[in-house]
């Protein structure tokens, strides 16, 4: 059997079968010596069902980051070794893409400043967050990412994920952290329920975790 | 020459379901085996908009926007994400045609009327044409009326009228301006989200697909969007944007 991991999945061949599911799956298991998220749920492939599956974090919040480090337990797909690639996909939009561009030496890498200046409408304002804020956002929201951010020039590991260019997600942070700078929000306690991009929310996890940094 | 077609939508931050239709579309035109490869790309969600070619093998790929409206997005941002350079461009070796979003295209109509027929109306019916509409650009109301336009050459309806969300005519004046007792409201929204799913059913104080109010009967339908006939206009814009 051959096994690697690809972000916070775990994909193990055996005899030209694939099965791929979050490597907190086993993690999980062998903390108690059960299988508690096992049997895990068999998601059909191919199809949406699984695409649909990691939208959804383990609370049932929406990762409108695909990388975002909450990948849902508990579900597996069993496929061909020649669809793995197509799973991933469905997981971890062009990872593998760029992955295979970065080792070519042909990944096109936009950097933050570039993607800032072009915004318009009400993402135009974004611009204006100084560097230091562009630093902590990148941290906050970087950082819970399983894309390896080397538009910022950071280092790539043997197996990990290139991401070439911020994404909308950052965009949405910078903008409200631009806007903070001018009146700065008071902190707050987090709270779960609030979604993963609602940065304009009091209690967020992302926007606490930036005002934290950014604590004078 | 290989052709591909990628379809181009805004997604959301905050609603997971937003960008279904997008997939679902795309599912079924990978069905229909018209184009080498299909691929979905957002403004909000991966992939990108920016990042919407990387990898993608055909070399002559037609972009078709699932916007309703030719405003802000299909005008500046998609383009300005993407790099296209007009109606045809080409970038990193492909050649790339960007069509006028599904929300302009005559072929609409009979989705239109084919959400008002699955709702029930009938000859006696009014159909009201819901779009989102905004003060902000004017540009937006237009593919709404259009539509609206087209829907009462038909005659299919005893009356079609045009209503907004977010500007005049407002959908909370509808029942003042239609005389028919029985009205359908069919939104002219690519997806079931946050507007279609809460904000119109909210104003309107609907109380499920049928609302009974002072003897007349309000339905509600779903979204034109999410129609699998909207498949049917996807194939139309591309297969006008091969001649170009």
């Amino acid at each position: 059997m051959v096994t690697r991991s690809v972000g916070e999945l775990r994909i193990e061949v055996s005899d030209g079968i694939a099965v791929v599911q979050p490597a907190a799956n086993q993690a999980a298991a062998k903390a108690d010596g059960n299988e508690v998220f096992a049997p895990a749920r068999a998601i059909a492939w191919p199809g949406d069902e699984l695409r649909q599956a990691v939208r959804s974090d383990d609370l049932g919040r929406y990762r409108p980051l695909s990388g975002a480090k909450s990948m849902p337990r508990g579900w597996k797909v069993e496929c061909a070794e020649a669809d793995v690639e197509g799973v991933l996909e469905s997981v971890y939009p062009l990872a593998l893409v760029h992955r295979r561009q970065w080792d070519r030496g042909e990944l096109r890498v936009v950097g933050l400043d570039e993607v800032l200046k072009r915004q318009t409408g009400r993402y135009e304002v974004a611009a204006e967050l100084e560097s230091v804020g562009r630093d902590a956002a990148r941290e906050v929201l970087c950082g819970d990412c399983v894309r390896t951010p080397v538009w910022s020039g950071e280092r790539m590991l043997n197996d990990g994920l290139p991401c070439p260019e911020p994404c909308s997600v950052l965009i949405s942070l910078c903008r409200e952290a631009a806007l903070w700078q001018t009146k700065r929000p008071e902190p707050a306690e987090t709270e779960d329920a609030i979604p993963y991009a609602a940065f304009d929310h009091s209690g967020n996890a992302i926007r606490e975790a930036y005002l934290a940094k950014r604590a004078p | 020459m290989s052709r591909g077609l990628l379809l181009v939508g805004h997604g959301s931050h905050l609603d997971g379901a937003s960008s279904a239709p997008f997939h679902a579309h795309a599912a079924r035109m990978r069905e229909r085996g018209a184009f080498d490869a299909v691929r979905v790309a957002t403004w909000k969600e991966e992939p990108s908009l920016p990042r919407a070619l990387d990898g993608f093998e055909p070399d002559d790929v037609t972009v078709v926007p699932i916007f309703m409206s030719d405003g802000y997005f299909t005008g500046e941002v998609v383009p300005r994400e993407m790099g296209l350079t007009g109606r045809v461009s080409c970038l990193r070796g492909k050649t790339v045609r960007y069509t006028a979003p599904v929300g302009s295209h005559p072929a609409l109509a009979r989705v239109i009327v084919q959400r008002a027929l699955e709702s029930g109306a009938t000859r006696d019916s009014a159909v009201a044409v819901l779009g989102h509409g905004t003060p902000r650009n004017p540009k937006s109301e237009t593919n709404i009326y259009e539509q609206a336009a087209r829907v009462r050459s038909m005659h299919l309806f005893g009356e079609v009228v045009t209503a907004f969300m977010d500007q005049e005519p407002n959908m909370r004046g509808l029942l003042d301006v239609v005389t028919a007792s029985d009205v359908v409201v069919v939104p002219l929204f690519i997806a079931n989200g946050w507007h279609v799913g809460s904000t119109i059913p909210s104003e309107l104080a609907l109380e499920g697909p049928e609302t009974r109010r002072g003897g007349r009967r309000l339905r509600y339908a779903t979204a034109v969007g999410t129609h699998p006939m909207v498949a049917d206009v996807i194939e139309e814009l591309a297969q006008d944007a091969a001649t170009w």
